[in-house]
């Protein structure tokens, strides 16, 4: 069967990410920030769905959303230094490694939608709601925002770590992102 | 089993074992840097590339001078970037750009006759094109860096304008000038190695000797490139 070749990234995308990120690499970066805007299109409106899901409203401001795109922007001078520090992966295909994790943050945080909608008719119950004196909508609400978070780390991390097989590289890249889902955490924690 | 990059090391990648694949899809395509590349990544990512265009004749010139303009204006843009965390970041912040963005340029320009000095001193002179060429693109590469690092102050600026925002500020200028050594080191070490391969191959002494003035050098522009911060502090 004849796929097209959009269809064919996307699947790429998924199945082989390093290769999606030296493909993109090659291809410029319209296709990279067209499949990163993908991406964050997906966490974006997961988010918004679970906060409409759980509490019938967007209460002003949907944070744990603000706190992910906060520690993505910071992902970008990241890149930078990790390019004058030459790690053995062309700049062009790190930017490509951001936009593959984004992509598959979308994928994950939209998959998410249905546990939550669970959720969202189980916490309904008097009982539940006596039995968890916190808002539990406020858990579940950074909860999706936050797995999106960890899968961009944790693929954006491992791209690299696939293409550069060196153990200096593994360990910077695994402090890294440790060091930014903690940051995560915090952030969120603040503005919550 | 696929060889190895002679540039990269090669690691395949994790695939789904429940899906179809065949061997070559395990392996990744090559990841070569590309000589075309913009000059801008070059000078981020590929010192070697960088070197083969000061040794192009029809290309140095245009080389320093697109790094200079590149100085100007990535440090400028990260004075921007830091300005930004301030409470009223409007107010003079377009003085405080050009006057980091000179201060930068002068770093470079208080450095180029101090480490042609070093270099008699070493008996290691070099041709005064091919130095002040080095030294642009190694600055030039220290304020993209600044760019990235200009992030550090911007965040903790917000978080703490005591003590985390300017030792931040300050480590910032600091770090790229470190890194700004790093570079030029180097990018003289490679081009001690394409200088050589007409003549003799150089000497065990003859590399001692790169190896002090390069040394040398980098204390020289560690040194410059963070007074190049003392245009923020001026303002105030």
């Amino acid at each position: 069967m004849e796929r097209s070749p959009v269809l064919t990234l996307l699947i790429d995308t998924v199945d082989r990410p390093a290769n999606a990120a030296l493909t993109l690499g090659s291809r410029g970066l319209i296709p990279t920030f067209a499949e990163a805007s993908l991406g964050l299109f997906g966490v974006a409106a997961a988010t918004v769905a679970t906060q409409l899901l759980l509490t019938g409203g967007l209460q002003g401001r949907v944070d744990g959303l603000s706190a992910f795109l906060e520690i993505t922007v910071l992902l970008v001078p990241l890149t930078l230094m990790a390019a004058f520090l030459q790690v053995g992966v062309p700049l062009r295909a790190l930017l490509g490694a951001v936009a593959v994790g984004l992509l598959q943050a979308g994928v994950v945080a939209l998959t998410l939608l249905p546990l939550v909608a669970f959720t969202a008719v189980v916490s309904d119950l008097e009982a539940v709601r006596l039995s968890f004196p916190i808002a539990h909508a406020t858990v579940v609400g950074l909860a999706v925002p936050g797995i999106a978070m960890m899968t961009l780390l944790e693929r954006s991390a491992s791209i690299v770590r696939s293409i550069d097989g060196n153990p200096g590289v593994a360990r910077a890249t695994r402090f890294v992102s440790t060091a930014l889902a903690v940051a995560f955490l915090v952030r969120a924690w603040q503005l919550v | 089993m696929p060889t190895a990059s002679p540039i990269l090391p090669y690691r395949s990648e994790h695939l789904s074992p429940f899906l179809p694949w065949a061997d070559e899809d395990r392996r990744l395509p090559s990841a070569k840097h590309d000589s075309d590349d913009a000059l801008l990544v070059q000078l981020l990512q590929a010192p070697a590339a960088v070197v083969d265009r000061i040794l192009d004749p029809a290309r140095a010139q245009a080389t320093v001078y697109s790094s200079v303009a590149i100085i100007a204006g990535a440090s400028g843009l990260a004075s921007l970037i830091m300005l930004s965390a301030w409470h009223d970041p409007h107010r003079m912040a377009l003085l405080n750009a050009l006057m980091v963005a000179a201060g930068s340029l002068g770093a470079l320009a208080a450095s180029i006759a101090p480490i042609w000095g070093l270099g008699v001193l070493r008996t290691v002179r070099m041709p005064l094109p091919q130095l002040v060429a080095l030294l642009t693109s190694s600055v030039a590469a220290a304020s993209l860096l600044l760019v990235a690092l200009s992030a550090a102050p911007a965040v903790l600026w917000r978080l703490d304008p005591d003590w985390a925002g300017p030792l931040a500020l300050v480590g910032a200028f600091g770090t790229a000038a470190i890194g700004c050594a790093v570079r030029f080191r180097t990018q003289l070490l490679l081009l001690a190695q394409r200088a050589g391969v007409e003549g003799a191959e150089a000497s065990h002494t003859d590399r001692a000797r790169i190896e002090l003035f390069a040394r040398n050098a980098m204390l020289v522009l560690a040194f410059t490139n963070t007074l190049a911060g003392w245009a923020w502090l001026a303002l105030g």
